[in-house]
């Protein structure tokens, strides 16, 4: 009797959310509790509105199962384990091919571990970005604040290197992307950051189960196009200059992180 | 040869069917849980086009994230994770305005279907519980689930299932209540 007390005392205060291990214990077992948990006679099975022909609603199933048997559709089919190594290694690849075409000209001055320490957290947070984009659809969402703390991340991230001391001055290199040179180096780079980011999401889209029309990507995915075009905009791009990182590199994040935001607020 | 007994095969062993390339046996598990699934989705004030293509999305990314299935699991919550997720993204696309416009009467969208005032009267009561109630309700009469089964879809301990449950059943009670004093 203390139990069944116990139990209902606990369901009327509005702070529980939770039942004790006990009380859950004793609503399982105890034949005058169980009912504090069930339908009170609604019928609510009759309520609510079924009107739809299932035999109808599968006319189009069979065509859209058949696409997912074709061409690159099989990559988004496969294991989520599989997806995820797959994504990974496109990544990899486009960054070893980056580095092998347009790699940095600068690299026998460059600071190797002052530069891991710029680099690495990009290329990292471009993995994990990645990652949760590629979730998959029987877990929760990844709740929304994560998902712009990771946009944000992604743009402080992009962002630092400008904000930090340069990495050399022997390189002729730093010489350029500054003055009147700022401006025509510093497109180039905002274009070619737009092209590598684009090539992220487009790799690891291909892999993502759900939606991939450009409105409905999760903004994990745009965290990935941020982290992916700043990280591999660093393996290419040898200018040191605080204000060529800033206008060139740092700008596609903030750009593209307040172009999404813009295009959320208004579709809202 | 009847048909009766490949129709009493369990949702699990269909869908593991499908995923060793029974052809049939993904559209006898679709024909199976569509209208319930399509009803759960009018019920949380969903449009009629957008509930069907929900339908069909959930059964497409079931069909494409067969391969993480691990079998002895159950098949329902796994299914009815994927319906919840895709309809919270309906109703962010959609903004959350329009969502409580149309749900402030819910009974309007379904008129055509009602059987009897009723049944209006619940689903208007189902319509102003929250959120996490609702979904509670919805899954555990009417589609039927176990309170550990509704945890697993909502991420939610069994314990808190319950208790949202309980609040639930006994707010729809008062407002059935007052829905008939009027």
């Amino acid at each position: 009797v203390s139990d069944c007390e116990d139990l209902r005392a606990a369901l009327k205060r509005s702070a529980t959310t939770e039942l004790e291990p006990h009380l859950m214990v004793h609503a399982e077992h105890c034949p005058s509790c169980t009912g504090l948990f069930e339908d009170p006679g609604l019928e609510l099975r009759q309520s609510v509105p079924v009107s739809v022909d299932a035999r109808a609603l599968w006319l189009n199933m069979p065509e859209a199962l058949g696409r997912e048997a074709r061409g690159f559709a099989r990559l988004r089919n496969l294991s989520t384990p599989w997806r995820r190594f797959g994504a990974l290694v496109g990544l990899v690849a486009l960054g070893v091919l980056v580095w092998v075409w347009v790699g940095r000209i600068d690299r026998t001055v460059l600071p190797w571990g002052a530069f891991f320490v710029r680099w690495l957290p990009e290329a990292g947070l471009t993995v994990a970005c990645a990652a949760l984009v590629l979730r998959p659809p029987y877990r929760r969402a990844l709740p929304g604040r994560v998902a712009v703390a990771l946009l944000v991340l992604a743009v402080m991230a992009g962002a630092a290197p400008a904000l930090l001391p340069e990495l050399h001055r022997s390189h002729s290199v730093s010489l350029f992307g500054v003055e009147s040179d700022l401006a025509p180096r510093a497109a180039a780079c905002f274009g070619v950051g737009l092209l590598l980011g684009g090539a992220c999401l487009a790799w690891v889209a291909l892999f993502l189960q759900g939606s991939r029309r450009l409105g409905e990507l999760p903004l994990v995915a745009w965290a990935l196009f941020v982290a992916g075009q700043s990280s591999l905009l660093s393996l290419h791009c040898p200018l040191t200059a605080p204000l060529h990182l800033a206008w060139g590199h740092a700008s596609v994040g903030i750009v593209v992180a307040a172009a999404v935001g813009a295009w959320r607020a208004a579709v809202r | 040869v009847p048909d009766s007994a490949p129709e009493e095969a369990t949702d699990e062993e269909l869908f593991a069917a499908h995923v060793a390339g029974d052809p049939e046996a993904f559209e006898r598990l679709f024909v199976r849980h569509a209208a319930r699934m399509y009803g759960v989705m009018r019920q949380r004030g969903l449009e009629h086009s957008d509930s069907q293509d929900l339908v069909q999305q959930t059964f497409l990314l079931a069909h494409q994230a067969r391969r993480d299935f691990r079998a002895g699991s159950p098949l329902r919550p796994w299914l009815w994770t994927i319906a919840f997720n895709l309809m919270r993204k309906a109703y962010k696309r959609r903004g959350r305005g329009a969502r409580h416009g149309e749900r402030s009467n819910p009974a309007e969208s379904s008129r055509p279907h009602a059987a009897d005032e009723s049944q209006l009267g619940v689903r208007q009561a189902i319509a102003q519980l929250p959120e996490p109630q609702q979904e509670v309700i919805l899954l555990h009469w009417y589609e039927g689930l176990s309170f550990s089964e509704i945890g697993l879809v909502l991420r939610a301990s069994e314990g808190a299932v319950k208790v949202r449950a309980h609040r639930a059943y006994e707010k729809l009670r008062d407002i059935l209540a007052e829905i008939g004093g009027r």
